[in-house]
Formats: structure tokens, C-alpha cells, sequence
């Protein structure tokens, strides 16, 4: 069993990654490595890379020792090298139990990892594996809940999650709605929390959704604080991310007519979106249920009463920066409406713009902002 | 032992002979041999030879032999190959030296005198395929002289069974191929490989055996080329012959078509009939060359795809012979979403070459038939809109020349406007390319389309493959407009380049020049017209002598022309009243323009103040009244000697005849026909010519020439003047 | 009923197409051609546009001849006419409803004969040509397709221009399975022509379909072409839409009145934007009829560009004034209609309920091949 999985797992990775992976993973100490890859490379001259596995697998299997958990770990090392081949959904916990102090830190994976599987032993059948990992400073989870009338391995039924040590933000990948309740019941009592909720927040790239996903909780006036001071802090590890500036090609045959206007499009970008490079989103969407704005096509229908309705979807790399270049470009007039720049700090891909219902705030998941929909 | 008694031996054998110490049998054989191997055997003595081999009364062995040395000298009688089917069909030998009979027969194919008889077997050896051991030396012997009437209906269908039975067979496929090439409706089968694959020949070394004596005697390979022969070495040859459906790359690669047989189902009972009342069909396929062509003439059918037209020179012959008005629509509707989706979606770099060698032959296609395409016509204007000027510049612009006769207005919209704009945005090169492209337009106007739009409808004789539906409209007018046209933007271009590259803009402004003064007398145009005074002026005034040399052909050439044009009106040639009125003024513009030329280069006298429209005019009021020297000199600026463009030559002939530098124009103002000899002697006649037609000497009679011009008096002025100071 | 022996075109002024549009405004190319005004109403309705008196005039100039629907028609009313739908053409024209087609566009047949004993030879051809290309491996990864069969296909053909359509389709069974099933169809028709590009003395050689459609794995699909081009001396090009065609049609479609999907424009951010890549903006259906029924005013049976840019600024300027981007300067990737789904490489998606509606979309398409065509 563990022999196929170990296979499944090591086969979705690139090939050349594979021995980097189980270095990482310290199963196999280095001499087996070492006599593992000379063996390969002795076979073919090309190794396909299902063979290669499968060579790797029954290596594995004879020395012994693998356990489903361990063959979890290799798991999320495969994840940890690439994370942003899957969906992650943000999720914030809420209401923490018991007091503020260090005491109930539970930092310790193995602490955690143990009153994790009391708690899943409650609500699901035997075959349930937890696997628990510190990589990079934040605490990797996998729990494989396979559904008991079948064989095999189910990949469908793992369910991984990224939690950030003593921050209220958890991201998970493979929810499903069938044991979604019975997951959070046992991630919030053991992370020592009470509820868990959704943020409606989603991406490949589970740094930028941290960040805006942390970064949401000190918000308003701090943010401009909390960037100078987390990104320029020396305690700070993390690289600065500034942007490149924009280069201005200075030639005395062009005259640039429009370089006052250039200049103050980019200094009110610059405000509003700060000097460092926006958080990776690949997906931004709104449902918009506003009546007709236009005003020189048929301006009789803003009247109307009626309300249209309309969904966007922005899709690309990186969709924040993707505003801010459309506003460099003169393709959106600056300063761009708050619903586009404001998405670092509602931290949600998903947004719902209404008309306003008893002249109370304009949009609906206001909380602290005071936007007005003009 | 001579080979003849030798044969006479075989065949007044007519029982069974030992072969084993039977020495006298033994050496005839040898001395047959030893013939063949040297200098080949004449035709009799193979007939015979045959007929001793086939009829088995020898032993195996000798009859074998016998075989293997027929090697002719000069080449086969037909007979012998007819012998030797029809002692196969007596079953007579047996069938090794049946088979040895037929590879021979295969070997010395080529050689065969005549085969007209030949053909008449074909269904007799059809009826040995159904002897297994035979079956690839007959296949491939069919192969060889299949022609379209042989194909039946009955035989592909034995084949084709036989196949299905069998398996696929390399010989059979062979043979099902060349019927495929001829009516490939009724054959549906896979044919990937190539000729060579189909029949290996297993007897490479008996042939080359036969070519090393053939080439030892020193003979000619084969007698006559029929169209089977041709067929063989095409598909011999070419090597990346691909089957008849191509392949989708192919398709990308090279949008022109093979050249294919018809595809139609029809075609297999009409050629049946008609073949039972003795005419014959022939697929393009067959005709390799202009000679084949003639040859079959009636009998050629049109390939499956009309781009192959592209493709095959005899097909181009065959196309604008027969004028068929549906392949012409086959052709046009085929080439214009070609030429669309070649140059819409030419955007990658690798299909470049692809759309050139496109390009290419529709401009071979178009030069052929001396006209233009319609389709293409459209095609090529509809991209203008949106050409860089750069991709594929030459031919597109050859292709623009080549362009049929369109009313004024539409030609200016769709092609002079946006090659207008290219003009002006180009380098003085791309400015060059553009003004030899209107030069060639205007050529092709005159010489291929003028005619064309003077024909009248509905005559059969007419001049052009591809019918258009003419609107009626005027082509003098057309043709005015154009010089128009050209005529300003070349000046503008000339102002603009002034200082870059400008001897080769002039060059090509003067060739159209040329083509323009010269179009009455070249082409039969019924008209002259006239450039642009201005163009002309501003010519004069360049720092190039080939330029002033030139204009002043081109001076010279329009006088000419004049000439004849009035001569034909006086004659009664042409009818139109309009014209002569439009040449009367046209005549005199043209001799305001030779007065100036006139005064600037020959009496000094450059600028004018009467002539209002010249461009030396000088108000009166603005000269300064008191400095005459300075006037002189401003008037002398354009002369002869000191016409920048002459300087160089004048300095020189200064120096020559040991002139002080510093001379004075005054002084040399006698020499002037001296100077005009020396610039004869570097070949620019264009001033003696000009000087010679247009200024008299005072010692000449003056009367018809003058008056056809109009000259004022002044001009006998301008001749006596220069002669007496030259006296 | 109305006399329609009159066409004078007495007080209706035509939009002078010889300023500004790189179209052929002379004798040659296909004599009638207003990308700037689409066929709108009811089908059939060709003869009873106003635009259509210009075309006879300028016809009759040039003696091309086309069939006058006048004679046919005289005892019914073009309505009548064509609710008829047989059952057989009411599963036909079903058959195009939810499957994704390419789009082509060919020029006319040369040697197509409609009868059975050819069609049989076609299908014959067909299927050889496709065992030879199977047997050269062109298929490795599809399915392997075996026979194919060309038919006649009834229900699409309106006007009396029209052919009948064919029915190409290609039967084979995938690599593991046994069952043989339909993996690629082609349908070549042409539907409610407004009079035939084909000269007279040509007309009996050739015959016209302006479009094809295909769906199927794309090597099959390139079979296909190679076959029809061969066979019948034509050439088949891929149709493209541009941005302005997709805007156009979107807009067109909306004023069906189908509202069981809504009205979706992908636009394609340019390239120098990084970071952006698409922006899908969907609009409910019936609100943008809401918004149709308020611009387009008249009952008449053109629609003109002015009208769908209209619209279509319309849906854009409220985008502007929600988010102040300013999407007319991005291109249109697809459309997606209650109708149907156009992208601009050529696919095409029915998704229209009533056959009416199918066939108009038929019509669009027939309009778009045949301005395209160059009839010389």
C-alpha cells in the first residue's frame, strides 16, 4: 500500500526533482541515496521516470520503516517545492481559547500533531493518517481520510493545510464540504481556537494570500506602518520587494507633452498602492448589482429603477499589479475606484457590489472602510 | 566460329542435344556469348536466338545461357518480344525459363523498336497473373506500358481483390499506382512508397551488363521517348513523389498543388465511350513537356486542382490556348483565398518563403500570359492597405505593375494612394523601387492594356484569358492622370532628397520620363502627353550632368513625338478633334519649356522677365536696376560653363586648352560647339542633340520645323546670335 | 400582399461606400458588400430589404444575373413559407445545438454532383483517403477513424439560392473501445443567400456553400480538408472573427430575445499590461435586452454597426463608470449569447433554443463567408 503511494506520489514530480525531494524528505540516509542513484543510473542510459520511481519505491520498502505518516511527510515536501501547482483557500480562525500566554503556545508539531489525532480519532474511521511538518516557519499538515469501502489509494482525500504559527490565518487545500465541519472542529481545538471561517479568499500562491490574509488584520491607517516597518526592519528576513522604477528615457528630440500628467498618474498610484510589489493574485471577482451608469448611451435607463446586473472576472499572473500597469498605461483613469485598490486590505477575491439598501454603507462586508459607491 | 553459322547451329537443331561433351554445342555457345559480351547481337540473330531458347528443345541450361547473352546490339525487333509471349502462352518451356523470358523481356524493354503490338498483349499477360510465380515479373512489365485505355474496370477490380487476399504486395501496389494515376476515382489504394520500392530490380546486374557493351559500342540508350517512357522516368526520378491525397503539412508547406488526374467519377464511362469511338484522353499528368503538349493536343484534360498551373509550364500553354472560361474561374477563385490567407496570416517568420516562392509564380504565371489577374489584382490591393512597404517589396510591386486597367479614381484609391503614402515615408531607395514601379505600370498600361480597353466586347479575338466584365471608361484618361500623378511626387521627392542619394531618385525620375515622352511613337498611344514643366525645370537646375544630359533627351524625344503625332493627324489617322486641341496646347508648353532650356544653357540668358510661368522668372521691380554685372551673372549662372552641373567638365577643358583660370564666360562664348564636342566625346550627346534639333544655325533655312513649333522670331534670333560670335 | 414588382428605392438614403472603406467598390469582387449592415429580420426576408433594390441596379449593370425569389414566392407569404420545417429539418437543424464547430469558409465547388450514385462515390473516396492517412500514422493519438459518409442535409437551405447542405460525417471507434461511433461531422451549407455570387455561365459547374462547419480532434478535421480540396478544387480557409465582427454579433444576438444565458465578452488585455491577462465580463440577459429594446427603437430588418456599437459602448461605459478601465481599448477574445458562442479563432457553440434562431445565426454566417468571397 504504502509502495503505491510512495509511486503516486513520487510520479506527479519532475523528474530531475525527485532526488532533491527524498534528500529533503531523510528517509533514506545519504549512502543509500548515494548507491540508489548509482544503481539508476547504472540500468539505461535513459531512465524513464516511472521506472526510476519504481526503483526509488522498492528501495524504500526494503528498508523499512515506512509508515503511512512518513510517506505523508514526503508528501509535503513534494507540496512545499511546488505549491503553487494547487488551489489554496484562506480560512481564519477565530476566538482564541484560554489565555494570551505562552504557555498554551502550541508551536511544537509534535504536540499538535498528537491532539490532532485524538481529536480526528472522534470523528473519523482508523485509516485517517496525519502528517505534520515544520518547513520555512510554518506548520505543513496533510490528512489523508480515505473513505473506508474503497481500496486504493484515494489522492482525492487528502486534505492539506498551511497554518501560520500564533497568526489566526490557516490555508487549505482540498476542503470538501462532506468533512469540512468535522476538520475544523478538530484543527480549531487543537490549534486551541473555537470557530473556523471562510475568507473567500483564493490563490496559487500562498505567500501573497498570507500576506493579505495577515496583513488585513492591521489595516486602516497602520498599513503604510506595517509595510515600512516589516519590510525594513533588520530583524526582518524577508527580501525587499520593492518595485523596479519606471525608467523615463530621457531623449531631447521627443518632447513629451504629457509628462506633468505622466508624473502625477504615477505619484497617485504610488500612494495608493504603495512601493512594494502587490501581493500574487490570479483571480479577482465581483458580482455587481448596480443600476445602469452609463451616461451617453441611453442614460434614461440609470432610472429606470431596475438594477443590472453583471459579473467581472479579472484573470492573469499577478492581477494587483495587473491594475496598477493598466492605470500606468492610461488604460484606467487614475485614481482608480476603491474597489480595485482596496483588495489588499479586504483580503478577498470575491466581492459583491450593491446599491446601497437604507443609505447605510455602500458595500456589504464594509467592517472598517467607509467606501462610497459614487 | 562466326556467330552466324553459330545461330544456324541452334536453330537447325531440332532434336535434343547432349549438352555434356557435346564440344561443337559448346562452343557455338560460346562464341554466342562471347559475341553478345562484346559487341551485342544484331536484331536477327536475336529473333532467332529467342525462338531456340523458348521452344525447349535444348537443355535448360543452354537456353539459359542463350537468354542471359541476348544483349542487342542496336535494338530488339518486336517480334522477338511478341515470340517470346507467345511461346509463354503455349506453356511450352518451363517456368523458370518462363520468367527468365519475361525479366528479359523487362530488362531490354527500353530497346524495343516499336510496341505497338506490344500493347495489344496487354490483356493476354493480365491473364498470367494469375500465376503466382510470374506474378511480379508481369506486374512490373505492366507497369511499364500501361496506358489510360488499358485500364478496366474488371481489372482493377481482379487487382484489388487479389490484393485483399493476398496482402498487399509491393508489385501490386505498383501496378494499382499507375492506374491510380489514371483515374484515381476508381482506385482507393494506399501508395506511400516509391517506384523503386515496388519492383526491385533484381536485375541490376544483367542491365548494367547490357549498358556496358550498349556504351562499349557506343549507342544511344532508347529509340523514342512514347509518353509511357516519360511517365516512367518521372516517377523514377523523382523521389519525393508523394501520394495522391497529400498529407497536411505538405498542404501548409506548399500551397500550390500537384498536378493530379481528375478526380471525377464520370470520367472512367466517358472515357470508355469514348474510347470505342477512338479517341483518347490523356491526364495532364502525362505531358511532360511543350512538345508533348502539341502532340496530344485535343485529347488533354485538365488536372484535378487548377493551381497546379502554377506549377507546370505546358499546362500555362494549355490554359491560354483553349481560353476555358471554367478553369480560368477554377483558377481565380483558388488563387485569391490563397493569396488572402497567405498574406493576412503571413505573420510567422517560417511561412516568409513559402509566400515568396507563392508570389513568385503567380508573377510567372501573370508575365506568361502578358496580363493581369483579376483575383490577384484584388487580393494584392485589398493588402496594400495594410504593407510595410518591406515584406516582399520586389514582387508585390511587380505584381502592382502588372495590374490591369482600372478607372482613375479606383486606381488612385486602392493602389496610387497607398504607395503615395509608402513613398514619403521611405528612404530614398524605397522611393526609387516605387517610381519603377509606376514606370513598369505605366509600361504594361500602354504596351498590354491600352489595347485591351480599346477592344470592343464581345469580340471573340480577344486579347485576354481571364474575361472581366469591362465598365466602359475612358483609358487616355487614365493614363494622363497617372503621369499626373507621378509626375508631382516625383517632384516632391525630388525637393525632399535634395541632399541624399539624389543621382539614383533622378535617374528613375528620367526613366519614366523617357517612357512618357516616348509612349506615341513606342506603344501607338494616340496622344502625347506632356510632364510637368515644373519636373522638367527643376531637372534642368541639378548639380548631375547625366540629369541635364537626359532631360535634354527627353526634350528632344517629345519633339520627335509631336512630330509624328501630327503628321498622323494630317494624314487623317486619328479622327478625335479633341486631341488635336489638347496637342496644340500641349505644343506650346512644350516650347516654353524648350525656350528656357534654351536660354538658360545656350544664350546665357537664364532668367526671364516675361515669361510668367516659367520658373526663371525675375520681376523687373525686384531686379536692382544699377547692378547689371550681377544680373549678367545671375543669367549666365545656368550656361553652359558655368551650369553647375558642367563645371567639372569646363574647369577641365580650361585646363586643357591651356586657358587662364580665371577666364571670362564672355571669352568663352565662341567655343561653345567646341565645348559641346568635348561632351560628346564623354558620351553625353543629350546636349548636342538638344542643341543640334533645337537651335539653328543662322546658315540653315528655316521653314517647316519652326513653324510646327510656333517659334517666335526669337529663336532664329538665338541661332544668328551664337554663330556670329562663333565666326 | 404586397406588389413587390417596384423596388425603386424612393426616399432611403444609402450609405455611400466609396470614402473610407477598403472595399470594392468597382465592377469586380462581389458586387454587394455592407459589412456595415447585416441581414436582421425574419429569414427570407432578403427580398424584402430595402438595400436589396441597390443591389438590382447595380446587378443589372454588370448583367450578373441572379434568381429572383419573386416567382417562387407569389402565392405565400415568406413566412408561411418557412415555418414549414419538416420534421427531418427540425432534427437537423437541432443537430448543430450544442457542440463546438470551427468555422470555414470555402470557395465554390467545382463538379459536385448531388445524386446518390456520387454521393456514394464521395463517401467511398472519403474513406480510403482516410484509411491511406491512418495507415501513414497521421492518427497516433485520436481515435482511429474508419468510414465516412457524405449525405444531403435538409432544413438549412432558405432562399432559392441555396444548395441543399451536405453532411460529412466520419464514423470510427476510439483506441480501447469497441462500439463505432460519430467522431467528427462537417456540415458545408449555405443558408438565405442573398443572390448567387456565381456568374451565369459558370453557375451549372459550380457549386456555392459559403460555410463549413467542423467539429471533430483537429487531425481528422485536417483530412477532411485535404479531401475537399482535392476532390473538388477548392480551397478552404479558416474563418477568423475580428474584435469588431464579435462586438457586432454580440450585440445582433442579443436582439434574438433568448435570455436563458447571459451575455459574456472575454476581452484580452494587451500584451504590454503585465500581470492582466483576461477580463470576462458577463452581463444578465435581460437587462441587456432591456438595454437593446431602448436603442433600438424601429422594427426594421437591418442592423447596422451604429446600432451595435451602441450597445455595445453602452455595456462599456457602464463598466467604465463602475471601475474606470476603459475597455474599448482591449480586444474581444469571445462572445458567449443566449445564442451562441463565437470565438475569434473560428469556434463557434449554439446554444439558441428555437430552430428560427439557429438559422439566422446560419444567415450571419453565410453573410460573413460571402462578403469575403471574391467573384471576379
Amino acid at each position: 500500500m504504502e509502495y503505491n503511494i510512495l509511486r503516486n506520489i513520487l510520479v506527479k514530480q519532475k523528474k530531475e526533482e525527485v532526488f532533491q525531494v527524498l534528500r529533503r524528505w531523510n528517509f533514506l540516509n545519504g549512502n543509500e541515496l548515494l548507491t540508489l542513484s548509482d544503481e539508476v543510473n547504472a540500468r539505461t542510459r535513459s531512465v524513464g521516470k516511472s521506472s526510476l520511481v519504481s526503483c526509488v519505491a522498492e528501495c524504500c520498502q526494503d528498508k523499512g520503516g515506512l509508515t503511512m505518516e512518513v510517506v505523508g511527510e514526503l508528501d509535503l515536501f513534494c507540496l512545499h517545492m511546488n505549491s503553487t501547482k494547487k488551489v489554496w483557500n484562506v480560512y481564519q480562525l477565530k476566538e482564541k481559547q484560554g489565555s494570551s500566554s505562552s504557555k498554551n503556545v502550541n508551536t511544537l508539531p509534535a504536540k499538535i500533531k498528537t491532539k490532532l489525532m485524538k481529536q480526528m480519532r472522534i470523528y473519523f474511521n482508523k485509516d485517517c493518517c496525519v502528517s505534520l511538518l515544520m518547513l520555512d516557519g510554518l506548520l505543513w499538515g496533510r490528512l489523508y481520510l480515505p473513505v473506508k469501502g474503497r481500496k486504493g489509494y484515494q489522492p482525492t482525500r487528502c486534505l492539506y493545510f498551511i497554518h501560520y504559527p500564533l497568526s489566526p490565518v490557516i490555508i487549505f487545500n482540498g476542503m470538501k464540504v462532506s468533512f469540512g465541519e468535522f476538520i475544523s472542529q478538530c484543527l480549531v481545538v487543537a490549534l486551541g481556537y473555537k470557530e473556523l471561517e471562510d475568507l473567500d479568499l483564493t490563490g496559487h500562491h500562498y505567500p501573497s494570500l498570507a500576506e493579505l490574509a495577515l496583513n488585513k488584520f492591521s489595516e486602516g491607517g497602520y498599513s503604510k506602518y506595517q509595510q515600512i516597518q516589516s519590510h525594513r526592519g533588520p530583524l526582518n528576513k524577508v527580501t525587499s520587494r520593492k518595485r523596479k522604477a519606471p525608467c523615463f528615457i530621457e531623449d531631447e528630440n521627443i518632447i513629451d507633452l504629457n509628462r506633468a500628467e505622466k508624473k502625477r498618474r504615477l505619484d497617485v498610484l504610488e500612494k495608493k498602492f504603495g512601493e512594494y510589489v502587490m501581493p500574487t493574485l490570479e483571480k479577482v471577482e465581483f458580482r455587481v448589482e448596480l443600476p445602469y451608469r452609463s451616461k451617453e448611451i441611453v442614460p434614461e435607463l440609470s432610472k429606470d429603477g431596475e438594477v443590472f446586473s453583471c459579473k467581472v472576472r479579472f484573470r492573469g499572473t499577478s492581477v494587483l499589479e495587473g491594475f496598477r500597469n493598466l492605470a500606468t498605461a492610461g488604460y484606467a483613469k487614475v485614481p482608480l475606484p476603491k474597489h480595485l485598490t482596496c483588495v489588499t486590505t479586504r483580503a478577498k477575491n470575491k466581492f459583491l457590489l450593491m446599491k446601497p439598501q437604507n443609505k447605510e454603507n455602500k458595500t456589504q462586508n464594509a467592517s472598517q472602510n467607509r467606501t462610497v459607491q459614487r | 566460329m562466326e556467330v552466324d553459322e553459330a545461330v544456324n547451329y541452334f536453330c537447325s537443331a531440332k532434336s535434343r542435344q547432349k549438352f555434356r561433351g557435346n564440344t561443337e554445342l559448346i562452343s557455338a555457345l560460346e562464341c554466342i556469348e562471347h559475341t553478345a559480351l562484346n559487341k551485342g547481337l544484331s536484331p536477327e540473330h536475336i529473333s532467332s536466338l529467342v525462338d531456340v531458347a523458348a521452344a525447349g528443345i535444348q537443355v535448360e541450361t543452354v537456353c539459359k545461357r542463350i537468354i542471359k547473352s541476348l544483349i542487342p546490339q542496336t535494338y530488339v525487333k518486336e517480334e522477338a518480344a511478341l515470340k517470346c509471349i507467345s511461346w509463354i502462352c503455349t506453356r511450352n518451356p518451363s517456368i523458370n525459363i518462363q520468367c527468365l523470358l519475361l525479366r528479359w523481356i523487362i530488362v531490354i524493354y527500353d530497346y524495343i523498336d516499336t510496341r505497338t503490338n506490344l500493347h495489344g498483349m496487354y490483356g493476354v499477360l493480365f491473364h498470367f497473373l494469375h500465376y503466382r510465380v510470374m506474378m511480379p515479373y508481369i506486374c512490373h512489365l505492366l507497369y511499364l506500358f500501361t496506358r489510360k485505355e488499358d485500364v478496366r474496370l474488371f481489372r482493377v477490380r481482379f487487382l484489388l481483390q487479389y490484393q485483399k487476399d493476398m496482402g498487399p504486395q509491393p508489385f501490386l501496389t505498383g501496378l494499382l499506382s499507375i492506374y491510380r494515376y489514371y483515374y484515381p476515382s476508381l482506385v482507393h489504394v494506399v501508395n506511400t512508397r516509391s517506384y523503386k520500392s515496388f519492383f526491385p530490380t533484381y536485375d541490376k546486374k544483367w542491365s548494367s551488363v547490357i549498358q556496358q557493351v550498349r556504351e562499349k559500342i557506343g549507342v544511344s540508350p532508347t529509340i523514342d521517348v512514347t509518353f509511357e517512357k516519360a511517365l516512367l522516368e518521372r516517377l523514377g526520378t523523382s523521389s519525393n513523389y508523394v501520394d495522391l491525397m497529400p498529407s497536411k503539412k505538405r498542404r501548409k508547406l506548399d500551397p500550390i498543388p500537384v498536378l493530379h488526374s481528375l478526380t471525377t467519377k464520370s470520367s472512367y464511362k466517358r472515357d470508355t465511350m469514348a474510347h470505342t469511338l477512338g479517341l483518347q484522353t490523356i491526364p495532364f499528368v502525362l505531358i511532360q513537356s511543350f512538345k508533348g503538349l502539341l502532340d496530344h493536343l485535343d485529347n488533354v484534360e485538365y488536372p484535378s486542382q487548377i493551381g497546379a498551373v502554377l506549377r507546370s509550364d505546358p499546362l500555362k500553354h494549355f490554359m491560354s490556348f483553349t481560353k476555358d472560361q471554367i478553369a480560368c474561374a477554377r483558377f481565380q477563385f483558388w488563387i485569391s483565398k490563397t493569396l488572402q490567407e497567405a498574406l493576412v496570416n503571413s505573420l510567422k517568420p517560417n511561412h516568409k518563403q513559402r509566400v515568396t516562392s507563392l508570389l513568385k509564380s503567380t508573377k510567372l504565371f501573370s508575365d506568361f500570359l502578358q496580363e493581369g489577374i483579376p483575383a490577384v489584382d484584388i487580393e494584392i490591393f485589398d493588402y496594400l492597405h495594410t504593407w510595410n512597404g518591406i515584406q516582399y517589396s520586389p514582387l508585390i510591386l511587380q505584381l502592382i505593375s502588372r495590374s490591369r486597367i482600372y478607372p482613375f479614381p479606383v486606381l488612385y484609391d486602392r493602389v496610387l494612394e497607398p504607395l503615395r503614402k509608402l513613398f514619403f515615408s521611405s528612404s530614398v531607395y524605397g522611393k526609387c523601387k516605387i517610381i519603377m514601379c509606376f514606370t513598369d505600370l505605366l509600361r504594361n498600361y500602354a504596351a498590354n492594356e491600352w489595347p485591351r480597353n480599346q477592344e470592343k466586347q464581345d469580340e471573340d479575338t480577344s486579347l485576354c484569358l481571364f474575361k472581366q466584365d469591362k465598365e466602359d471608361f475612358d483609358g487616355s484618361d487614365v493614363i494622363k492622370n497617372i503621369v499626373k500623378f507621378v509626375c508631382k511626387i516625383c517632384l516632391t521627392g525630388l525637393v525632399i532628397e535634395k541632399h541624399n542619394g539624389n543621382a539614383l531618385f533622378e535617374m528613375c525620375v528620367l526613366d519614366f520620363l523617357d517612357l512618357v515622352s516616348n509612349m506615341h511613337k513606342e506603344y501607338n498611344i494616340p496622344f502625347v502627353v506632356m510632364a510637368d514643366s515644373r519636373l522638367m525645370e527643376t531637372l534642368l537646375i541639378s548639380c548631375n550632368i547625366l540629369t541635364v544630359n537626359r532631360v535634354c533627351t527627353v526634350l528632344c524625344r517629345y519633339k520627335e513625338n509631336f512630330d509624328l503625332l501630327r503628321a498622323a493627324e494630317r494624314n487623317g489617322q486619328l479622327k478625335n478633334s479633341g486631341i488635336q486641341r489638347e496637342t496644340s496646347r500641349l505644343i506650346k508648353l512644350c516650347n516654353s519649356l524648350v525656350v528656357d532650356f534654351c536660354n538658360s544653357l545656350w544664350r546665357l540668358r537664364a532668367f526671364t522677365s516675361t515669361d510668367k510661368h516659367s520658373l526663371f522668372y525675375q520681376d523687373i521691380s525686384d531686379l536692382d536696376k544699377e547692378n547689371m554685372n550681377a544680373r549678367r551673372k545671375d543669367n549666365e549662372s545656368l550656361s553652359l560653363f558655368c551650369h553647375p552641373a558642367f563645371l567639372p567638365f569646363t574647369l577641365k577643358y580650361i585646363e586643357k586648352n591651356d586657358f587662364d583660370p580665371r577666364i571670362n564666360i564672355e571669352e568663352l562664348r565662341p567655343l561653345k560647339r567646341d565645348f559641346l564636342h568635348v561632351l560628346e566625346r564623354h558620351h553625353f550627346t543629350g546636349l548636342s542633340q538638344f542643341v543640334s534639333t533645337f537651335v539653328r544655325r543662322e546658315s540653315e533655312s528655316s521653314t517647316s520645323k519652326s513653324q510646327m513649333f510656333g517659334f517666335s522670331p526669337t529663336s532664329t534670333h538665338v541661332s544668328s546670335m551664337s554663330t556670329s560670335r562663333m565666326t | 400582399m404586397t406588389d413587390r414588382t417596384v423596388r425603386t428605392p424612393a426616399n432611403v438614403t444609402y450609405p455611400d461606400r466609396s470614402h473610407g472603406s477598403a472595399l470594392r467598390t468597382f465592377a469586380m469582387g462581389t458586387p454587394f458588400r455592407t459589412p456595415d449592415r447585416r441581414r436582421f429580420g425574419p429569414l427570407g426576408s432578403s427580398w424584402r430589404t430595402p438595400g436589396r433594390s441597390e443591389v438590382l441596379k447595380r446587378i443589372d449593370n454588370q448583367r450578373i444575373r441572379t434568381s429572383t425569389p419573386r416567382s417562387r414566392y407569389t402565392s405565400k407569404t415568406a413566412e408561411e413559407v418557412l415555418t414549414e420545417h419538416t420534421e427531418v429539418e427540425q432534427h437537423n437543424i437541432k443537430e448543430l445545438v450544442g457542440k463546438v464547430w470551427h468555422v470555414f469558409n470555402l470557395t465554390p465547388l467545382y463538379n459536385f454532383k448531388e445524386n446518390k450514385s456520387d454521393l456514394q462515390h464521395y463517401s467511398r473516396t472519403l474513406s480510403s483517403h482516410i484509411a491511406a492517412e491512418c495507415k501513414r500514422g497521421v492518427f497516433v493519438d485520436t481515435s482511429e477513424p474508419g468510414d465516412a459518409t457524405v449525405a444531403l442535409f435538409s432544413g438549412l437551405d432558405v432562399a432559392a439560392d441555396d444548395h441543399k447542405a451536405v453532411l460529412i460525417e466520419i464514423r470510427g471507434k476510439a483506441r480501447n473501445k469497441n462500439e463505432d461511433k460519430v467522431i467528427s461531422q462537417a456540415v458545408l451549407f449555405s443558408t438565405d443567400l442573398e443572390y448567387n455570387p456565381l456568374k451565369a455561365e459558370i453557375k451549372e459547374e459550380f457549386t456555392y456553400f459559403a460555410c463549413m462547419l467542423i467539429r471533430g480532434p483537429e487531425s481528422v478535421s485536417q483530412t477532411l480538408q485535404n479531401w475537399i480540396e482535392v476532390q473538388f478544387d477548392c480551397k478552404v480557409v479558416k474563418q477568423t472573427f475580428t474584435s469588431h465582427e464579435l462586438a457586432f454579433m454580440a450585440a445582433m444576438f442579443t436582439g434574438f430575445s433568448e435570455v436563458h444565458k447571459p451575455l459574456e465578452l472575454v476581452y484580452k488585455v494587451p500584451k504590454e499590461i503585465e500581470g492582466l491577462s483576461h477580463i470576462d465580463y458577463s452581463t444578465n440577459a435581460s437587462d441587456c435586452v432591456r438595454l437593446w429594446n431602448k436603442i433600438r427603437g424601429t422594427d426594421s430588418e437591418i442592423f447596422t454597426t451604429e446600432e451595435a456599437n451602441k450597445f455595445i459602448t453602452g455595456l462599456e461605459s457602464h463598466f467604465f463608470e463602475i471601475y474606470s478601465i476603459k475597455l474599448n481599448a482591449m480586444q474581444l477574445l469571445t462572445i458567449g449569447t443566449s445564442i451562441a458562442f463565437v470565438g475569434q479563432d473560428g469556434r463557434l457553440k449554439v446554444h439558441a433554443k428555437s430552430p428560427e434562431n439557429v438559422l439566422k445565426v446560419c444567415r450571419h454566417l453565410t453573410d460573413v463567408s460571402v462578403d469575403r468571397l471574391t467573384v471576379c
